[in-house]
């Protein structure tokens, strides 16, 4: 039992589908009850809790080891070895985002009357798996200590983080924050160190405000994103990010709109009438009507999307698992509407062009694959679409795959007549769609018809299903 | 491969060097696994 306000989906174990993470602000926000996560299995989650520990029900006890992090459960723990963690906040929002730059996603956890959290993603450290209860690794660790409250960061007080929003702020590639209420009901943001420590806090102006949500859109189209604040209290505010002009992201309220939301619970993004730009939905409490917002800039949204850091594949052998390559993108829309955009892995082996569909896989983070199959020199870049066609382009990266599983059987002579057989090849151990005979040496510019029997002299089905085959 | 019931026939054009590359995609059919296969490579030339 738990009582949630916010999930989170995200590939947080790199295996192609969203797995879940399920906050928890316990009863009646007391902060004691865990939060989840839950890994997606073909369509079925089921929990990741690889100590096996139970909470108790409701409220989970100090010492325990039960969820997702490493180390036991510790209320307003510092600790960022791994032995400590705070799995029990007051928490009604949940990011997933790549806050330390290393190509998984990290989460962030408000939390509305305690110290909010933020959880580091270990695959890479674990040698991109889950870790080991053996050696006391896990997929997730508490580094609250060091990347919210660290050199730079600011001990919170807070009285109303209902939610946090993540986003490159300052067009540097890293995650910089928006936190609602972080002292008092006082909102700041801070930006990133590009290594997950949030620093720099800063005041926003006229933020004291009972607000529920926040929200990155670019509703003036210069390139850099701006937060929309669904106030609870009082009307919605925008402010203008001014880094474009400015190099600074002195964030300034601007008097935009009428009829704004006054008792706001959230609010959306979205280009609602396909002009675009993007438009915003308010959800009002207390039976009042919701309110849209139509952006009458009118014009589409002239930037493109931004993918300044691609994954380097390892060389390493042709083998039966897909190579996976992670990109970090950005556009001028908040993580949500992102994954409206279109992704295409552009890849060459040894010349010869390629294309696979690139997924969204949360956070700020773009996942393709290469069939691992394919030796070779091999060349890719990721190209990001977005919803009115903006295309950006990655650099291009590069790798070298050792021929492996390449078979030449010889030299036979032209003829019918007396045996062919040259060699035996060993089978091939993993499907391949790029499966290929060559044979050289034969008339130039010509036709060719390569026959295949299995050992009973018959077309086997097993191998192709194609109509081609007859009777001799 | 002359006395085969029945064959599977891969078309392989040959480029302007005489090199034919037949495509024969390998399904993901365990029933494949351990089995033999034999190609055999017939070449069109015109006699003029």
């Amino acid at each position: 039992m738990d009582w949630s306000c916010q999930c989170d989906f995200a590939d947080v174990d790199h295996d192609g589908d969203d797995d879940l993470m399920h906050s928890s602000y316990g009863q009646a926000f007391s902060g004691a009850v865990m939060s989840r996560m839950f890994l997606n299995n073909g369509g079925f989650f089921s929990e990741y809790n690889p100590s096996a520990q139970i909470s108790g029900n409701p409220n989970i006890a100090p010492g325990s080891g039960a969820g997702f992090l490493e180390g036991q459960h510790q209320t307003n723990t510092t600790d960022t070895t791994g032995l400590f963690h705070d799995i029990a906040n007051v928490s009604l929002d949940v990011d997933f985002a790549d806050f330390d730059g290393d190509f998984d996603n990290d989460i962030q956890a408000s939390s509305r009357d305690t110290q909010q959290r933020i959880f580091q993603s270990r695959w890479y450290e674990n040698g991109e798996s889950y870790g080991n209860e053996v050696a006391t690794t896990r997929l997730y660790r508490d580094v609250t200590g060091s990347w919210l409250l660290g050199p730079g960061g600011l001990a919170q007080l807070p009285g109303a983080n209902y939610d946090n929003d993540f986003h490159d702020m300052d067009n540097d590639s890293d995650v910089d924050g928006y936190f609602l209420g972080y002292i008092g009901t006082q909102d700041r943001w801070a930006v990133n160190d590009g290594s997950g420590h949030f620093q720099s806090f800063q005041t926003v102006p006229n933020s004291a405000n009972d607000d529920n949500e926040t929200d990155w859109h670019d509703f003036d189209h210069d390139g850099d994103v701006d937060p929309f604040i669904s106030a609870f209290s009082g009307a919605d505010r925008f402010y203008k990010n001014q880094y474009v002009e400015t190099s600074s992201i002195n964030l300034t309220e601007v008097q935009l709109g009428q009829g704004l939301g006054v008792q706001t619970l959230g609010s959306d993004m979205g280009d609602m009438d396909n002009d675009g730009d993007i438009d915003i939905i308010c959800a009002e409490d207390s039976g009042q009507n919701e309110v849209l917002l139509r952006n009458n800039i009118n014009v589409p949204d002239p930037i493109a999307p931004r993918i300044d850091q691609i994954q380097q594949l390892a060389p390493g052998n042709p083998s039966s698992t897909p190579r996976r390559i992670i990109s970090r993108v950005w556009d001028n829309i908040n993580f949500e509407y992102m994954k409206q955009a279109t992704g295409t892995l552009n890849f060459t082996v040894n010349g010869n062009p390629h294309s696979a569909h690139a997924k969204y896989t949360g956070g700020n983070l773009w996942r393709s694959v290469i069939p691992g199959y394919f030796y070779g020199n091999i060349s890719y870049s990721l190209t990001v679409s977005d919803r009115v066609g903006n295309a950006g382009t990655s650099a291009v990266k590069a790798v070298v795959i050792p021929l492996q599983g390449f078979t030449t059987f010889g030299t036979d002579l032209p003829g019918c007549h007396g045996a062919h057989v040259l060699g035996v090849g060993t089978a091939p151990t993993v499907n391949n769609p790029e499966f290929s005979m060559t044979c050289t040496g034969g008339p130039a510019s010509s036709m060719s018809l390569c026959l295949v029997t299995d050992s009973q002299g018959r077309a086997s089905t097993s191998l192709v299903s194609e109509s081609r085959s007859g009777p001799m | 491969m002359i006395g085969a019931s029945n064959v599977f026939g891969l078309d392989g054009p040959t480029d302007a060097t005489g090199t034919a590359i037949a495509a024969a995609a390998i399904p993901n059919n365990p029933a494949l696994a351990g089995g033999n296969f034999y190609f055999q490579f017939i070449f069109y030339e015109a006699s003029w």
